[in-house]
């Protein structure tokens, strides 16, 4: 029997060709002060729905939709965001997207609204740690300091000139969605501009 | 670099945005019967003025919606963020929009339906 390559097995993820965990720190540090890990197969929805249709969008995905843009209504297990007067990203839990798409897609606005279903175009890292907004700020120009930047707020913004979504879960606790394209890309920078606080990338968990 | 308040997303780098140029260019009608020079200056012509310019941009690296923006040629000052679909209210920016040579073109004339065009 042919043997299937990793990199095409059921469960590839896009960190997947990579050997993980990879830690990076000057000697003088002990420990890390920054972990980064993939949120492996998170369910991506992006719903384009006017106002009118918004309530009901958000009772069929049991999310608060009443967002600004940028902003996201938090420390949830179903994260939505605000991308625009317009436009919402649903971060599901994995598997449940596919239910998600369909109970939209049947039901009697789907003609007012749009679903996408970008849980493989797009790539959900999880930052965290005491010096996670050093590391970001500099790849980053929008304001990081925790006044301007804070729990449930959400930025699209450009990270070392990747194309990124930044959300603030906690002060310290960071998601960052980037093209599943890109992950290795944001990675290598990550490990090389977070070696001066210690960084620790992990494949993360399922 | 500019600093664009970005109306969704508010101030954010110049190198976030694309410009689309000139803003407030209407399409002749099809019905409207147009010269090919009329409509060759609809097409190609660009204002290019020393001062006020009013033009579109994009955010593109961040909410991806277009609006319009004020600008000082000279000094790269903005005058005015205003949405799409609408016009320019602070005076420098209407008075720009006037004295724009597309607004006595005959291309925008015909923009409008046949019946509202003074002969
Ligand atoms: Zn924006």
């Amino acid at each position: 029997m042919a043997k299937i390559s990793t990199h095409m097995a059921i469960g590839n993820s896009a960190l997947s060709n990579r050997t993980l965990p990879i830690i990076k720190k000057p000697e003088s540090l002990k420990t890390t002060q920054i972990e980064l890990s993939e949120i492996r197969h998170l369910g991506k929805l992006n719903i384009r729905c006017a106002s009118k249709t918004r309530d009901t969008v958000g009772r069929l995905t049991q999310c608060n939709l009443s967002l600004q843009p940028n902003q996201s209504n938090g420390k949830a297990e179903r994260i939505a965001l605000c991308l625009g007067p317009d436009e919402y990203l649903i971060l599901a839990e994995q598997g449940s997207e596919v239910q998600l798409e369909k109970t939209l897609n049947s039901s009697d606005i789907i003609k007012q609204i749009s679903v996408t279903n970008v849980s493989d175009a797009l790539c959900a890292l999880s930052l965290s740690g005491e010096k996670v907004r050093d590391l970001l700020s500099k790849g980053c120009a929008i304001d990081l300091h925790p006044d301007s930047f804070s729990r449930n707020q959400s930025a699209q913004c450009d990270l070392a000139l990747a194309n990124v979504i930044l959300i603030c879960l906690e002060e310290d606790e960071f998601i960052c969605i980037c093209r599943t394209s890109f992950a290795e890309y944001v990675l290598d920078w990550c490990l090389d501009a977070g070696f001066e606080y210690g960084i620790s990338a992990s494949a993360g968990s399922d | 670099m500019l600093k664009i308040k970005c109306p969704i997303c508010g101030n954010r780098d110049e190198t976030e945005f694309s410009c689309g140029g000139e803003a407030h260019i209407a399409r002749p009608l099809v019905d409207n019967k147009l010269t090919d020079k009329a409509f060759s200056e609809y097409l190609f012509m660009r204002d290019n003025p020393k001062g006020i310019f009013l033009e579109r941009w994009c955010h593109t690296s961040g909410c991806r919606r277009w609006f319009n923006l004020a600008r000082d040629t000279i000094s790269h000052e903005i005058i005015e963020v205003y949405p799409i679909g609408q016009m320019p209210k602070t005076a420098k920016g209407k008075k720009s929009y006037q004295a724009n040579w597309r607004r006595r073109s005959k291309a925008e004339a015909a923009s409008k339906p046949a019946k509202r065009i003074v002969k």
